[in-house]
């Protein structure tokens, strides 16, 4: 975590702090002492730095999903658009575009010339498709059950299916941006789950009184899943410098979650039996910002003015991350003038420091 | 931002010190890594060794 980043975060905590707080108290929005999360205005700035974080995760995520559209189909769309008009209809969906039979400019494969490629393991030592396939039906299984018997008739079981699917699709964004920028995204994906999730559970009627929980393990499902994601593919990565069997690797890798899911569970239950938590030296603040958002989406009211204050930093972070995303794209591309790069505070270092 | 301002300032401490270190002194990155993670196993043991005393009801410093 470079310097560039840690100075973000003390900005966040100036202006969250230093600012925001004494405001709030003294316009009497967050009247109860500073410490409350409820009605003090250490509750106050969470929203304001949840704001934040949703824009950001937006704007970086929404961008990790268009550039490669963009990309490909600055390519594909002429090459589409002629195959269809230098054929009859018949054949256009007969032949396929994929042939060059007219002439094709000398540069337009060149893009793809990229360094050779870095040699791969034998495949004695890869994973085999089928055993991925299998793996995944049966962990995907597991998770559903464990589920159900952990939280008994809270959450129906198409919403948790629903909220898998939304765990795979987000991890590999997540996936994807930990690879280009070294930091994984986990909260900002979290937090869109929890409003994707809103969209779908019911606030009205009988099954509204579980709106929150459901929104909870909806959001925790897929955070756990794009952080695992994360980790692996760095080990895997590792590995692959190093040139291990990622076979190997992935034996490993199971043992190793196994047991780690069995002892951080323990572990948990040591914790909270010894300290009281929340309080004193462990605030857990992350957990406070999720039941925030929980509440927040599945329509439980805000405090007073958070709405505009929110909206507006929202705002400013989203043009701030956006501006952060084109300047990292002109230095990638070689062009000169991304100095200013490091000095646009990123949304995620100020929200939260992650 | 809403975390406690001990843990920001402690951070920022940090990514201060690693600048100071790659740009004043000019050094290689690795004995920052090493020291950080140094710093973070020793708090993550003596966070265990506290676990044990509390429940054994060591009264606090």
């Amino acid at each position: 975590m470079g310097p560039a980043t840690t100075l973000h975060m003390l900005l966040g905590a100036v202006v969250g702090w230093g600012i925001l707080s004494p405001l709030a108290k003294k316009r009497g929005w967050a009247p109860g002492p500073v410490d409350d999360w409820g009605t003090g205005s250490k509750g106050w700035i969470v929203w304001v730095s949840l704001a934040i974080m949703l824009a950001d995760s937006l704007v970086s995520l929404g961008w990790l999903v268009l550039r490669p559209l963009i990309f490909y189909g600055r390519i594909w769309i002429p090459r589409l658009w002629q195959h269809f008009r230098t054929h009859s209809w018949r054949d256009a969906f007969t032949t396929s575009p994929l042939d060059k039979t007219g002439y094709t400019a000398l540069g337009s494969s060149s893009h793809a010339k990229t360094s050779p490629p870095e040699p791969d393991a034998p495949p004695s030592q890869l994973i085999s498709t089928r055993i991925t396939i299998i793996g995944l039906i049966l962990s995907l299984g597991l998770c559903i059950l464990s589920v159900h018997v952990a939280f008994p008739g809270l959450i129906p079981v198409h919403l948790t299916t629903l909220a898998l699917f939304l765990a795979l699709l987000l991890s590999i964004m997540g996936v994807r941006a930990l690879g280009e920028t070294d930091l994984n995204p986990v909260s900002g994906i979290s937090k869109l789950t929890q409003l994707l999730f809103a969209l779908v559970t019911p606030t009205t009627g009988p099954a509204a009184r579980n709106a929150v929980i459901v929104n909870l393990l909806a959001g925790a499902l897929s955070e756990s899943g794009a952080l695992q994601a994360g980790d692996l593919l760095q080990d895997l990565k590792t590995g692959h410098l190093l040139g291990a069997s990622p076979a190997a690797q992935f034996w490993g890798q199971i043992v190793g979650s196994a047991v780690g899911a069995v002892l951080s569970a323990l572990v948990y239950k040591l914790y909270t039996r010894v300290y009281e938590i929340p309080g004193g030296l462990f605030q857990v603040p992350t957990g406070f910002v999720w039941v925030f958002t929980a509440r927040l989406v599945t329509g439980r009211g805000l405090p007073p003015m958070v709405g505009r204050w929110a909206a507006g930093a929202g705002a400013l972070f989203a043009l701030s991350t956006a501006t952060r995303v084109a300047g990292m794209a002109r230095k990638k591309a070689g062009r000169g003038g991304g100095w200013w790069v490091d000095w646009v505070p990123g949304g995620i270092a100020v929200a939260v420091g992650e | 931002m809403y975390n406690v301002p001990s843990f920001t300032l402690a951070r920022a401490l940090g990514g201060l010190l690693s600048w100071y270190w790659r740009r004043w002194r000019g050094r290689e990155e690795t004995p920052v890594v090493v020291l950080a993670s140094g710093l973070i196993l020793g708090e993550g043991l003596c966070s265990i060794v506290n676990l044990a005393l509390a429940s054994a009801r060591v009264p606090h410093l």
